[in-house]
C-alpha cells in the first residue's frame, strides 16, 4: 500500500506539464537515435546529459529515462527494414524482423516490435516499482562465478539455437570468442593479437563490427537481388499490416515472459539489454510455440528480443536507484548525471529524495506509453521505405553503413573494419554459417573472461568456487544438459550422413 | 588456420595459467583449440548447401573503397554523395536527375543529423573545408 501511495505522489510529479513535455522529448529523441545505426542508448544519453544541467533534477531525469525507452523502441527500426541493427540490443530483432520485411511482412513486424516493446517495458516498470530493492538485492548474489555460470550457459546455448547446424553455430560461437580477445582487456591489461597496431588496442569495435556483419553483408546479399531483377523487400499496405486481435493476443505472453527475462537480466550489474534480448529470445525458443521457426521470419523472435530489451532496460534501474550500481552502459552514464545533480543513489535515496525517486518510476510508465505511442504514429512514414526499390536502396544503406561506422570515434580504421566484417559475413552466409551467435559470443566474452579471472583470484586458485553455490551449480547443471544435447544432435546428423 | 594461430599464441605467448588462474592466453588457446577442432569436423563433412560466390556481389566494396579514397580530396560527405549519385547514374543507370536528387538529399541529411546536430567531426578535406 506505501508503494501505490508513494507511487500515486509520483505520478502527480510526473504529470506536470514540464516533465510531460520532457518526456515527449525525450521519447522521440530516443526513437530517432536508437534507430540510426552507429548511435545506442549509450550515446543518446550521453548527448542529451550536457543539455539537462541546468534543468531541475527529476525533469532531467525524466527526460532521460524517456530517451533511454525510445531508444529500445527505435532500434528495431533499422534492424526489421534495413537488417542494421540500431543499437546492440536489436540485433536479435533483426534476425526475424528483416527476413519479415523481405516477405512483405514488415509493417507486422513493426508493429509487433512495438506492441512488445510497450507490454515487455511495462512489465519491467511493474517489476521495479513493487520490487525494484528486492531485486537489487538478488542480483548482487550474483557475483563472479555465478555470472561466469550463467554467460558461459548463455555462450554454449548460442551455438545450439540459432543455426540449423550445431557445428557451424559453435563454430560462428567460437570466432566471436577469438574476435573479443583481440586487444588490451581490462582483465589482464596485455595487448593480444594487436598487430602493433594502435586502432586494435581498444579491440575491435563493436558498432562497426556490427554494422558490417549485418548492414554491409546485406548490402552485398542485395546485389543478388538485384541481378535477378526480384526486390529485396517486398511493400504491403498498411492495413495488410496491421496486427489481427488473435496475433496482438498471440504475442501478450510472449511479451509478458520475455519481459520479465529481460527485466531479472537488467539487474544483473553490467549485463545489460543485449544479454536480455538475447536470453529472451533464447528462453522463447525453447518454452514458445513457434521456436522452430525463429531466425527465419518469426514474429515471435521480434517480440521475444524487443520484450527482452524493453524489460532490461527498466530492470537497470533497480540497481542503480536502491544500491547505486548501474546495471548497463546507459545507467553508468545515467549515475553520472544524478550526481552531477547533487544526488547520491542508494537505498538511502528512497527516503531523503522520495519525490525523485516515485517521479521517476511514475515518469517511466508515462515515457513508455509516449514512446509506443510516438513510434507507431512513425510506422506509416517507415513504411515509405519498403516501397523504395533495391537499386536506390543500395547506395543509400552504403552511405548510412560508412557514415554510421565513422561517428563511433571518428575513425576511418572503424570504416575499413565494417567493410571488412560485412565481406567476412557474406562469406560465411554463402558458406551456411550463422553470423549472430558470432556477435553475441563478442559481446558476452570480455564479462566471461573477467568473471573467471575474478572467482580464480576469490579462491586463490580453487576451481570448485563454480560449484560452491546453488546459483552457479543450476546454471552449469542447465549448461551441461544443452551440451549433452547438442553432442546427440552432432552424432545424430553424422549418422545421416 | 585462425584456430591455429590464436591456440599457440595464447599457450606459448600471453600465458596459459598464470597466479593460480587463467591468464591471458587462456581464452585465446582453449577457443583457439576449438575452433581449429570445428573447421577440422566441417572439412571431413560433405558440403553441398554452399552457393556460389558472385564478384557482382563485392561491387559495393569497390565503390565505398573508392569513396574513402576521395574523402581526403573532397570531404565524407560529398564522397557519399558522389557514391549515391555515381551508383545510381553509372551502375544503375537511373538518369542523372533522380541521381543527383537521390545523391543531394543524402548529403544534406548525413551533414544536417551528423554534422550538425551530432557534431561528429568529419576528415578535413582539401577542396572543402566542411564537406
Amino acid at each position: 500500500m506505501d508503494t501505490l501511495t508513494a507511487l500515486l505522489a509520483g505520478f502527480s510529479t510526473s504529470l506536470s506539464p514540464a516533465n510531460l513535455v520532457a518526456a515527449f522529448i525525450g521519447a522521440g529523441l530516443g526513437i530517432v537515435i536508437g534507430a540510426m545505426p552507429g548511435l545506442g542508448s549509450v550515446t543518446g544519453v550521453a548527448l542529451l546529459l550536457p543539455l539537462t544541467f541546468g534543468m531541475d533534477p527529476t525533469t532531467a531525469i525524466i527526460m532521460l529515462g524517456a530517451l533511454y525507452y525510445g531508444c529500445m523502441f527505435g532500434g528495431a527500426y533499422s534492424a526489421i527494414l534495413l537488417n542494421i541493427p540500431g543499437d546492440a540490443p536489436a540485433v536479435m530483432t533483426a534476425m526475424d524482423g528483416y527476413p519479415m520485411s523481405q516477405r512483405g511482412a514488415g509493417g507486422k513486424a513493426l508493429f509487433a516490435a512495438n506492441i512488445s516493446s510497450f507490454i515487455g517495458g511495462t512489465i519491467g516498470i511493474i517489476i521495479l516499482t513493487f520490487m525494484g530493492p528486492i531485486l537489487a538485492e538478488i542480483g548482487l548474489m550474483f557475483g563472479p562465478p555465478e555470472t561466469a555460470a550463467l554467460i558461459l550457459l548463455a555462450l554454449c546455448s548460442i551455438g545450439w539455437l540459432l543455426g540449423e547446424n550445431a557445428v557451424k553455430g559453435l563454430m560462428a560461437t567460437f570466432l566471436g570468442v577469438l574476435l573479443a580477445t583481440i586487444g588490451i582487456g581490462v582483465t589482464f591489461g596485455q595487448p593480444r593479437f594487436t598487430m602493433d597496431s594502435i586502432y586494435l588496442l581498444n579491440g575491435v569495435s563493436f558498432i562497426p563490427l556490427v554494422i558490417g556483419m549485418f548492414g554491409f553483408s546485406q548490402l552485398l546479399d542485395m546485389m543478388t537481388f538485384r541481378k535477378s531483377g526480384g526486390a529485396g523487400v517486398s511493400a504491403v499496405s498498411i492495413r495488410d499490416s496491421l496486427p489481427a486481435f488473435s496475433e496482438i493476443r498471440r504475442l501478450v505472453p510472449i511479451g509478458v515472459r520475455s519481459g520479465a527475462v529481460g527485466t531479472f537480466v537488467g539487474i544483473l550489474p553490467g549485463a545489460g539489454a543485449t544479454t536480455g534480448a538475447f536470453l529472451a529470445y533464447i528462453l522463447e525458443k525453447k518454452v514458445g510455440g513457434n521456436g522452430a521457426a525463429m531466425g527465419s521470419g518469426a514474429v515471435e523472435g521480434v517480440a521475444a528480443s524487443e520484450a527482452g530489451n524493453n524489460g532490461a532496460a527498466a530492470g537497470s534501474f533497480a540497481p542503480l536507484l536502491s544500491l547505486g550500481i548501474p546495471g548497463s552502459g546507459t545507467s553508468a552514464v545515467l549515475l553520472g548525471g544524478l550526481m552531477m545533480w547533487g544526488l547520491q543513489p542508494g537505498p538511502l535515496l528512497f527516503q531523503t529524495r522520495p519525490d525523485f525517486v516515485w517521479g521517476l518510476i511514475s515518469s517511466m510508465y508515462i515515457g513508455n506509453l509516449m514512446a509506443v505511442l510516438a513510434a507507431m504514429a512513425i510506422i506509416p512514414f517507415l513504411m515509405q521505405l519498403l516501397r523504395v526499390p533495391t537499386a536506390l536502396m543500395i547506395p543509400v544503406i552504403t552511405v548510412v553503413c560508412v557514415v554510421g561506422a565513422y561517428s563511433v570515434s571518428s575513425s576511418m580504421f572503424d570504416v575499413w573494419l565494417m567493410i571488412g566484417a560485412g565481406v567476412a559475413a557474406h562469406l560465411m552466409k554463402i558458406a551456411g554459417y550463422p553470423v549472430a551467435p558470432l556477435i553475441l559470443a563478442f559481446v558476452l566474452t570480455p564479462r566471461l573472461e573477467s568473471s573467471i579471472r575474478q572467482s580464480f583470484d576469490i579462491s586463490n586458485g580453487d576451481p570448485f568456487i563454480f560449484v560452491s553455490s546453488p546459483i552457479s551449480v543450476t546454471l552449469i547443471t542447465v549448461m551441461l544438459a544443452i551440451i549433452a544435447f547438442g553432442l546427440l544432435q552432432i552424432s545424430r546428423s553424422r549418422n545421416r550422413i | 588456420m585462425t584456430g591455429l594461430l590464436f591456440f599457440g599464441y595464447g599457450l606459448f605467448e600471453y600465458g596459459f595459467w598464470r597466479n593460480g588462474g587463467p591468464g591471458a592466453g587462456f581464452f585465446p588457446a582453449v577457443f583457439g583449440a576449438g575452433a581449429a577442432l570445428l573447421a577440422a569436423i566441417s572439412l571431413s563433412r560433405r558440403n553441398t548447401d554452399s552457393d556460389s560466390v558472385g564478384v557482382q556481389n563485392f561491387l559495393p566494396v569497390v565503390a565505398v573503397a573508392i569513396a574513402i579514397f576521395a574523402i581526403p580530396l573532397v570531404g565524407m560527405i560529398a564522397a557519399m554523395s558522389l557514391l549515391v549519385v555515381l551508383w545510381l547514374a553509372v551502375v544503375e543507370r537511373r538518369g542523372w536527375r533522380l541521381a543527383l536528387g537521390v545523391g543531394l538529399s543524402t548529403g544534406v541529411t548525413v551533414f544536417l543529423l551528423f554534422s550538425i546536430w551530432l557534431q561528429v567531426s568529419f576528415p578535413p578535406s582539401v577542396l572543402f573545408d566542411r564537406f
